[in-house]
């Protein structure tokens, strides 16, 4: 059976396809072609909606039949690596009579990717019209440049390429059932951003912009590429969702086991490689001792007295067991036959139990490193600082690629293999994203670049989303994922336009007043900020609010992690303080440069239409069915379907265990939290709502009475503190520091030793080589040439003697034959007589 | 006094060491010519002698001599026509003034 999934395919394939259709046109710089691109992107939701509503039909035939809902799946091989097999201490290496291991193509459509492309395509057609008018200044054949100072053609059509590249790029991005799949579209995402970034590559800032971009990004990635060869080297596969097929007979046909097809596993996941099977599905010896099932076993290499090898479930085993494919496929075959002693590390894949291990230490790097990929992507500490330079591409770019969908990319990868990720990784990415949301919101408070405050917030938001999957909030980071995405293109789309009727200018001291302008923008814009900031009700305050409430049940639970919680805290404070200074600034107060807002209006037809969409969607994911029952949530519900089962099962609890077991005794025995629990008698829920709605309006009080009377420029002061602030920490300089500045030091030091050293021995070698071709040389010319040349002289003087007998008078010839007879006889008879 | 072959041998090399000297003595083209024919009536001296005394050239002999008595024939009408040609052109029939031959 063919499942719908192909829909998806399609849907992503369209804004490729329109990409490459666009690249042909980019010479006809004309408005009709940036129809092509929305055509295909319209098709594109079009398409994916109809999947996501076919998928939810497929979900709920699945809950009539009483059976977990299997992911729309399908896959071709790429390429067969093959007789790559492991031996029995699970090193990967040549085997001649293992099978061949697959890297395949696929696509994978569970509850999370159903909702997640049609929303990408929804967002990015939003931007894509919005686009369409707000870069119609680039259909000029002639345009000037007021930054790089230079006329240059306009590039509409290919902006437009670009844009649908990207789009298409991360549509596949989501699509991708695999890992190595997943890395590809990857970098071509990074690549669209590189173009993207640098779209006005005439100015200065755009080019270092895309540079610094893609530098930071490729740091990341060389730990991701880290990650996937460590985790393709141990598990032999990089599937991240499990791709199973009939058995067949050998005339072909299914075999039914109770009238349903049997099923056996084709392609492994890579959380089925490293956890245990269901208990059901495995060897009844394992379970016994004490592995459960969706677990990471934690084993030890031990020797028994007889000096067999085997294996032991330990709690703090050195390494964690891998199930390869020969064995669970074995194992579906004939349930008995494998033991779990009966682990011999001296046989060879194919021959022996299959089972493998990975050391522990090794399962952590490569987490770090699919974490390092993260944090490039999503320009987490320490390579945030591209993020804020980005802003040097055009505004729906910002709106797209660096708020809405790519960075975003880094949060739906990790929520994507949260199951391998180990307690400590997890750790390192809660607290470093926690760090990140604090970092982003101090810096988004000092600075003055509309885009610039926008990046800081963006990036601090992401830092929580990245600090709620490290606590196992991974339906709320991945619903703050979507609200933020629309509340974010939503304020960069209105900052657009707002920087496009003031003439360009991008500075916030001098705007001001606009809201009288433009009420309709500053509307939108004060939706958006109030959602960011956390007001009741509104979509970001759903997300935003199980997100604390996550990192509260895990600090309480963990009080070692009390930071965890008081940070954010402060967060949510700085967050509302910077997000009420930005509005403020812009619509509030009168117009500090009249030149500047003078010829600002309000936003209307293509350009107001995408940011009211924006709106009512970022509703529609929060409000349905109703608004305040969270639990309902229509989004919620169906994200619960591929909520990895792990979650529950490592000791970070969802939100409603959580809530529960805080409210169960918790709170009434030991916690950290009781006084303030006794003092309120409220769930933890209610708790950190009402601590969270203190601090962002302290946040927005503080902002607004340090706003509310000013018309001057702010910061007032340029303090050392905010020109720290302002500077990002100084972070750039600290990298110039510890990074570039030794690295080019070592370059130099490495010019050095080859001028003074390896060039000496080379020219020195030169030298002796010259040498012995001198010599050669001689004895060439000396030698060879002297015979050859003095065999001619021989014959040349020899010639000369013998002309001078040529006198060519007959009698002398006559005369001389007649001696040179008689001589010839008187030798002959002298001859003849000596021998007689 | 009977006449053996020895006494033709005899005959035909006096006549063969006259025919050189006169080849060599004298300048004159035609004296060197008269030369040549004494050296060939040698040769055909010595191969008709050897004819008369010994019986495997009997044959061979005579026909070799006839063959002589031709070609010394033909070799005078050559070296004759060479000669008016070499007088034609240089005025003289002096062996020693032909010396363009030289190398």
């Amino acid at each position: 059976m063919i499942d719908p999934g192909w829909i998806y395919l399609v849907a992503a394939s369209l804004p490729v396809l329109a990409s490459i259709l666009l690249l042909c046109l980019r010479r006809w710089n004309r408005s009709w072609t940036a129809w092509i691109a929305v055509a295909a992107l319209l098709g594109s939701t079009v398409l994916s909606c109809i999947g996501a509503s076919l998928f939810q039909q497929h979900i709920q035939q699945s809950r009539d039949q009483l059976q977990a809902v299997q992911p729309w799946a399908s896959s071709i091989t790429w390429m067969s690596l093959s007789h790559l097999g492991y031996d029995g201490i699970g090193k990967l290496g040549y085997s001649y009579d293992s099978p061949a291991i697959e890297l395949r193509l696929g696509y994978c459509i569970d509850a999370l990717t159903s909702i997640l492309i049609p929303f990408i395509a929804l967002v990015a057609l939003g931007v894509h019209f919005f686009a369409m008018r707000s870069m119609r200044k680039e259909l000029k054949a002639d345009l000037f440049d007021p930054i790089a100072h230079l006329h240059r053609p306009g590039r509409y059509t290919s902006f437009f390429m670009h844009l649908s590249f990207f789009t298409g790029a991360m549509l596949h991005l989501v699509l991708a059932d695999n890992l190595l799949q997943i890395f590809l579209c990857w970098e071509l995402v990074g690549l669209a951003s590189y173009f993207l970034i640098g779209f006005y590559r005439e100015q200065e800032a755009a080019r270092t912009g895309s540079l610094k971009a893609f530098i930071m990004n490729r740091v990341g990635d060389a730990g991701f590429l880290i990650g996937i060869v460590i985790l393709f080297t141990y598990t032999g596969t990089l599937n991240l969702i499990t791709v199973k097929e009939e058995v067949r007979d050998i005339l072909g046909n299914v075999v039914m086991e109770d009238g349903q097809p049997q099923w056996r596993i084709a392609q492994l996941s890579l959380s089925d490689a490293l956890r245990t099977p269901m208990k059901d599905s495995h060897d009844d010896a394992f379970a016994e001792k004490g592995a459960e099932a969706g677990t990471m076993c934690r084993v030890n290499h031990v020797t028994t007295r007889t000096g067999r090898k085997k294996l032991e479930l330990a709690e703090q085993g050195s390494h964690i067991v891998v199930w390869n494919q020969e064995t669970l496929n074995g194992h579906y075959d004939k349930p008995d036959r494998r033991r779990f002693d009966a682990y011999d590390p001296g046989r060879t894949g194919g021959h022996g139990m299959g089972l493998r291990t990975v050391p522990y230490w090794m399962l952590t790097l490569a987490g770090l490193g699919l974490l390092l990929g993260c944090i490039g992507k999503s320009s987490q500490f320490p390579l945030q600082t591209w993020l804020p330079d980005a802003m040097a591409g055009p505004t729906p770019v910002s709106a797209l690629v660096h708020s809405a969908t790519m960075v975003a990319a880094g949060v739906y990868l990790l929520a994507r293999i949260f199951p391998l990720l180990l307690p400590e990784v997890l750790l390192t990415v809660a607290y470093g994203g926690v760090f990140t949301a604090f970092y982003g919101a101090t810096c988004a408070l000092v600075q003055t670049d509309l885009k610039r405050i926008l990046a800081y917030s963006t990036l601090s938001q992401l830092g929580l989303m990245f600090a709620s999957l490290g606590v196992g909030g991974w339906i709320m980071a991945l619903l703050h994922l979507a609200t933020h995405a629309c509340c974010k293109a939503l304020l960069f789309l209105g900052t657009g336009a707002v920087v496009d009727s003031c003439n360009g200018v991008q500075d916030i001291t001098r705007l001001g007043g606009l809201r009288r302008r433009m009420p309709v923008l500053a509307g939108l814009s004060l939706f958006a900020c109030l959602s960011l900031v956390g007001l009741p009700l509104l979509p970001g305050w759903y997300s935003k609010d199980g997100i604390l409430v996550s990192l509260l049940s895990f600090a309480s639970l963990n009080v070692n992690h009390l930071l965890l919680i008081v940070v954010p805290m402060v967060t949510t404070l700085l967050t509302a303080a910077y997000l009420t200074r930005f509005w403020w600034l812009i619509y509030m107060g009168k117009p500090r440069d009249e030149a500047v807002t003078n010829s600002a209006q309000d936003v209307s037809g293509l350009l107001r239409w995408p940011l009211i969409v924006l709106a009512i969607l970022s509703l529609v994911l929060v409000w349905l069915p109703t608004p305040w029952a969270m639990d309902n949530n229509w989004l919620v519900k169906h994200w619960q379907l591929s909520e990895p089962s792990s979650v529950r099962e490592e000791g970070v609890l969802p939100l409603a265990a959580a809530a529960e077991q805080l409210a169960n005794g918790y709170f009434k025995s030991e916690s950290w939290l009781r006084p303030l629990y006794e003092a309120t008698s409220l769930s933890p829920h209610v708790l950190s709502m009402l601590l969270a709605f203190v601090t962002l309006a302290t946040g927005v009080a503080l902002a607004w009475n340090r706003c509310r009377n000013v018309d001057k420029p702010w910061p007032l002061s340029a303090s050392s503190f905010q020109r720290f602030l302002f500077n990002g920490w100084y972070w750039d300089a600290w990298i110039d520091r510890l990074i570039t500045r030794p690295v080019l030091r070592l370059g130099h030091l490495y010019q050095i030793m080859d001028r003074w050293f390896w060039d000496e021995i080379i020219h020195q070698l030169a030298r002796l080589a010259r040498g012995i071709a001198w010599i050669e040389k001689q004895f060439d010319e000396r030698m060879v040439d002297g015979i050859v040349r003095q065999s001619a002289v021989l014959t040349q003087s020899g010639g000369k003697t013998l002309r001078a007998v040529q006198t060519g008078s007959l009698r002398t010839y006559v005369m001389l034959a007649m001696a040179a007879a008689i001589l010839l006889s008187l030798v002959i008879v002298i001859w003849t007589l000596w021998l007689k | 006094m009977t006449v053996t072959l020895m006494h033709y041998l005899v005959l035909a090399a006096i006549l063969f060491v006259v025919g050189l000297a006169c080849i060599i003595a004298k300048r004159n083209a035609i004296g060197t010519l008269i030369g040549v024919e004494l050296i060939l009536n040698a040769a055909g001296l010595n191969l008709a002698a050897f004819a008369r005394y010994q019986p495997a050239f009997q044959l061979d002999g005579q026909v070799f001599t006839i063959m002589v008595i031709v070609l010394a024939a033909a070799e005078a009408a050559i070296a004759l026509a060479i000669v008016l040609n070499f007088y034609n052109n240089a005025g003289t029939v002096d062996v020693d003034q032909a010396q363009e031959l030289q190398g």
